[in-house]
C-alpha cells in the first residue's frame, strides 16, 4: 500500500495549530489579566524563542524530504493450508 | 515594579495594600520536572548514539519523519506545559486591599476563580511555615476562618507571611475602628502568639 508522505504532515500540522492556540490563550490570559510586566514579557519571550528554535531544527531536518514521494507499507501475509 | 492586578468591583475609598504572588521557590519543582523531560531524552538519545552498536539505526529512527515529528512535538508540549504551570503561577494573586481581601486563582486556560473576604468577617489567621523549603526561603500558607459560611481562605506559598499576618491584621483593626466596632470584640485577631511547628495564629 503507497502511502502519500505528506498525509503524516496533517496530525503534525493539527497537533502544531492546537499548540498555538493554545500558546495564544496562555499569552492572551497573561496580559487580560494585568501581568503585563516587563518580567512577564521578558518569559513570554523567551518561550516563543524556544519555540522558533524547535520549529527551526524541525524544518531543517525536513527540508530534504521530498513531499510528493509516498512510502510503501506492505502487510504481512499469513498463507493457510499448505 | 509590579503593575496592580484588575480587582474586581474596586470601591473609591479603597486602595491596594498588598500583591502577594506565590514565592518563587514553590516553582522550581516545575522548572526541575520540565529540565529533566528536556535533557532526559536528548541525553539517552546522543548516549544511544554514540555508544550502542544499532546506533546508526537510533540516528536514522530519529532523523526519519516521524522522528522528527514526534521529538519535535515532545519539546513543543513540554515548554508549552512548563509555560501554562508559569501563567498560572503568575495569575494567581492575593490582593489585600484596605477593605477586603481578594483571591485571584487561575487554574488552567480557562478558569478564573475570584474570592472575596471583609476584613471585618475575619474571625482567625493562621500563618504555617513547616517543612524545610518554606523555613529556608520564608514562606508558608496563610489560613483565613471568616465568620460566613464560605470555606476557608488559604493562600499558599506567600512570601514573608508573618509581616503579611500583621498587615493583615493592622488593617482589619483600622477597618474596624472605621466602622465603629471595638477590635477584639467583632473580631479576634488582634494578638499574635507564636505555637509549636512554625505556625503563629492570630486569635
Amino acid at each position: 500500500m503507497d502511502i502519500p508522505l505528506l498525509l503524516l504532515g496533517i496530525p503534525y500540522a493539527i497537533l502544531l495549530g492546537i499548540h498555538i492556540v493554545m500558546s495564544v490563550v496562555n499569552i492572551a490570559n497573561l496580559y487580560r489579566y494585568g501581568s503585563g510586566d516587563m518580567h512577564a514579557s521578558f518569559v513570554v519571550l523567551v518561550y516563543l524563542c524556544y519555540v522558533a528554535v524547535i520549529l527551526l531544527f524541525s524544518s531543517l531536518l525536513l527540508s530534504n524530504v521530498d513531499w510528493r514521494s509516498s512510502f510503501h507499507i506492505s502487510l504481512p501475509s499469513s498463507t493457510i493450508g499448505s | 515594579m509590579k503593575r496592580y492586578l484588575h480587582i474586581p468591583n474596586q470601591r473609591p475609598d479603597e486602595q491596594v495594600s498588598l500583591v502577594l504572588h506565590r514565592h518563587w521557590a514553590t516553582f522550581l519543582p516545575n522548572t526541575f520536572v520540565f529540565l529533566c523531560l528536556v535533557l532526559i531524552p536528548a541525553a539517552a538519545a546522543m548516549v544511544a548514539i554514540r555508544t550502542l552498536a544499532g546506533g546508526p539505526i537510533v540516528k536514522s529512527v530519529l532523523t526519519s519523519i516521524p522522528g522528527v515529528f514526534i521529538a519535535s512535538l515532545y519539546y513543543l508540549f513540554i515548554g508549552l506545559n512548563y509555560f501554562r504551570n508559569w501563567v498560572d503561577y503568575m495569575l494567581d494573586v492575593c490582593v489585600v486591599t484596605t477593605k477586603r481581601i481578594a483571591r485571584l486563582d487561575q487554574r488552567g486556560m480557562f478558569t478564573r476563580i475570584v474570592s472575596e473576604l471583609e476584613l471585618p468577617r475575619i474571625q482567625d489567621v493562621t500563618v504555617e511555615v513547616k517543612g524545610l523549603f518554606p523555613s529556608l526561603f520564608r514562606y508558608g500558607t496563610i489560613r483565613i476562618q471568616t465568620a460566613a459560611e464560605m470555606p476557608e481562605f488559604f493562600f499558599v506559598g506567600i512570601p514573608k507571611p508573618y509581616d503579611v499576618l500583621r498587615t493583615i491584621m493592622s488593617l482589619q483593626e483600622e477597618e474596624l475602628r472605621s466602622l465603629g466596632v471595638a477590635p477584639g470584640v467583632a473580631a479576634k485577631t488582634k494578638s499574635v502568639s507564636p505555637l509549636k511547628d512554625g505556625i503563629i495564629r492570630g486569635t
